[in-house]
């Protein structure tokens, strides 16, 4: 079509070239949009937006509200104070974490060096992780109450074990022939710790931290959810008020945050990964 | 027939004394199942000899050696380095690992100052010491480049100046060419012969490769299937420095073959028993 608008017009005349120009840099950003990895991605973005919006149309705004009802809402929730409530689950998320972190590294430590260890705590830790902890919640409640020491054990209760599990595996991972050679150069027992054990596991407890923060911020959410309060609170709150734009716009936020969280994790773990270089 | 530099001071004679081990197999559950590998192994090797010892898979010459740096503990038997009683691994011994076995977390120069570091040499004094190691395995470029960024025969020349950098006098390699390709093989037994001709150190080379075994030793010991001992010991014959002209020499396939039905018989044997 545009070659064939520029055949039709007077050659030197400016509006065909344009024309040709702008289609050019369709054609770019079309290449980009298909062969980068960011490309693909912001496609994939775009492409759930226009479903989003297609739905919203269809359904009305009882059942979905459009893309932009939700962005003037996603507003509403920084200037209405909604944020805030988010930033204080946040804190106790981070404070049950933190316990995470004291006790399921050691403990996975302990696992990862001491068969007796091992043997004795892995049928604990393997029926806890598979177990629906969801369960667990009524007797927390019983045991905590509805305060802060609640949300934190339910976040202790969903993260540990993929910390722990990971720590033990990277632990272990320090294989047969790593200890041979520590042994083959007299390495003392600290400088093995630090030069050997520590390097060897370090990115199998960083991938236990990724998942585990995963799932201490689902923890957050059920836990709250179940009691009602906080940001879970808020959520069952404007659900049940209908207010599906704020809704939305919630889990929206929430999404966009445990992706962060996610993609922070991964890049600390591929630059401590030393199966690749860590230039590539 | 001996290298014109050498200097015997500088290695350290090994000597095997009856030394027997077994291990206890996957599964096993009695005393009375533990898999017999060395049997009554002795030998007295000089020192600054190029000592290497050609047997089948799962003979037990990797072990042999791992008792020789008290990686393993023998059942019966002892070793004695220099005359002493081994108890512990020593720094008068260096060892290289057929999977190279670097960390793969620290550099060239990083892997090379390991041993230097568990030594308590100060940072300075290390770092000259490993990089003067790392220009004589010709890695010189590569100073800062990480074990996965290098080829297999790259990987091996930072094993060898690992061991190297502690200035051992006994140095042990455990089939530290078998995991490379021929032709990066034959480089690195080239060079290691010239490294060897500088200083006189005591080797003990583990190798399934009898060309391998006939090119770099003075001495070749020949171990059968297990258990074991040595069979038979081959003083091999030819001049130093060693070139691989003499991979051509008629007498070096003689060697070869005599060693080849050697080993033949003892498979053929153990095959039959088992």
């Amino acid at each position: 079509m545009a070659t064939e608008a520029s055949v039709g017009t007077v050659p030197g005349e400016t509006p065909g070239r344009s024309f040709g120009g702008g289609r050019r840099a369709l054609g770019a950003l079309w290449s980009w949009l298909t062969n980068t990895k960011a490309g693909v991605r912001l496609l994939a973005v775009l492409g759930l937006l226009i479903i989003w919006q297609l739905v919203a149309a269809w359904k009305g705004p009882t059942w979905t509200p459009t893309v932009q009802a939700t962005a003037s809402a996603m507003v509403e929730v920084f200037t209405e104070g909604y944020v805030t409530t988010l930033g204080e689950s946040l804190k106790t998320m981070f404070a049950g974490f933190g316990i995470t972190l004291l006790i399921g590294i050691p403990l996975g430590v302990l696992m990862g060096v001491s068969k007796i260890a091992d043997d004795l705590l892995t049928p604990w830790t393997m029926a806890l992780f598979s177990s629906p902890k969801e369960a667990l919640l009524p007797l927390l409640i019983i045991m905590f109450g509805t305060e802060f020491n609640y949300q934190v054990s339910v976040v202790v209760l969903f993260s540990i074990f993929f910390v722990i599990i990971n720590t033990a595996a990277g632990v272990q991972y320090a294989d047969k022939e790593l200890l041979e050679t520590a042994r083959a150069f007299k390495t003392p027992r600290l400088a093995f710790a630090r030069k050997i054990l520590l390097p060897a596991a370090a990115p199998f407890v960083v991938a236990g931290i990724r998942l585990g923060l995963g799932m201490a911020f689902k923890a957050m959410i059920i836990a709250e959810l179940w009691i009602s309060v906080g940001t879970g609170g808020l959520i069952d709150q404007i659900g049940s008020q209908r207010q599906l734009d704020l809704f939305y716009a919630m889990a929206v936020l929430l999404v966009a945050l445990a992706i962060g969280i996610y993609m922070v994790l991964n890049w600390l773990e591929n630059r401590l990964r030393h199966d690749v270089p860590a230039n590539t | 027939m001996r290298r014109p530099s050498a200097s015997s001071s500088a290695g350290l004679s090994v000597e095997l004394d009856d030394v027997h081990m077994s291990f206890a197999p996957a599964g096993a559950k009695h005393e009375g199942e533990r898999l017999k590998v060395l049997d009554g192994v002795s030998a007295e090797i000089p020192a600054a000899q190029f000592t290497c010892i050609v047997g089948p898979s799962g003979c037990g010459k990797s072990t042999l050696l791992r008792i020789m740096q008290a990686l393993l503990k023998p059942d019966a038997g002892r070793v004695l380095l220099g005359g002493k009683p081994v108890t512990e691994p020593s720094w008068d011994v260096g060892f290289v690992f057929q999977q190279f076995n670097l960390l793969p977390w620290r550099t060239v120069l990083g892997n090379v100052e390991f041993g230097l570091e568990n030594r308590g040499v100060s940072r300075q004094e290390r770092r000259r010491h490993a990089r003067e190691w790392i220009h004589r395995v010709k890695l010189g470029k590569f100073e800062e480049h990480f074990p996965s960024q290098l080829s297999g025969g790259m990987q091996q020349r930072v094993g060898l100046a690992r061991a190297l950098a502690i200035e051992p006098k006994l140095l042990l390699m455990d089939e530290p060419f078998g995991a490379l390709d021929s032709q990066t093989k034959m480089l690195l037994q080239t060079e290691l012969l010239r490294l060897w001709e500088q200083d006189a150190k005591t080797v003990i080379f583990i190798t399934h490769d009898i060309e391998e075994a006939l090119f770099l030793g003075d001495v070749v010991y020949v171990m059968g299937s297990a258990p074991t001992k040595f069979d038979e010991v081959i003083q091999v014959p030819f001049e130093r420095p060693r070139s691989d002209a003499l991979r051509a020499n008629p007498e070096f396939a003689q060697l070869r073959d005599r060693i080849w039905s050697l080993l033949k018989q003892s498979i053929l044997r153990a095959d039959e028993a088992a």
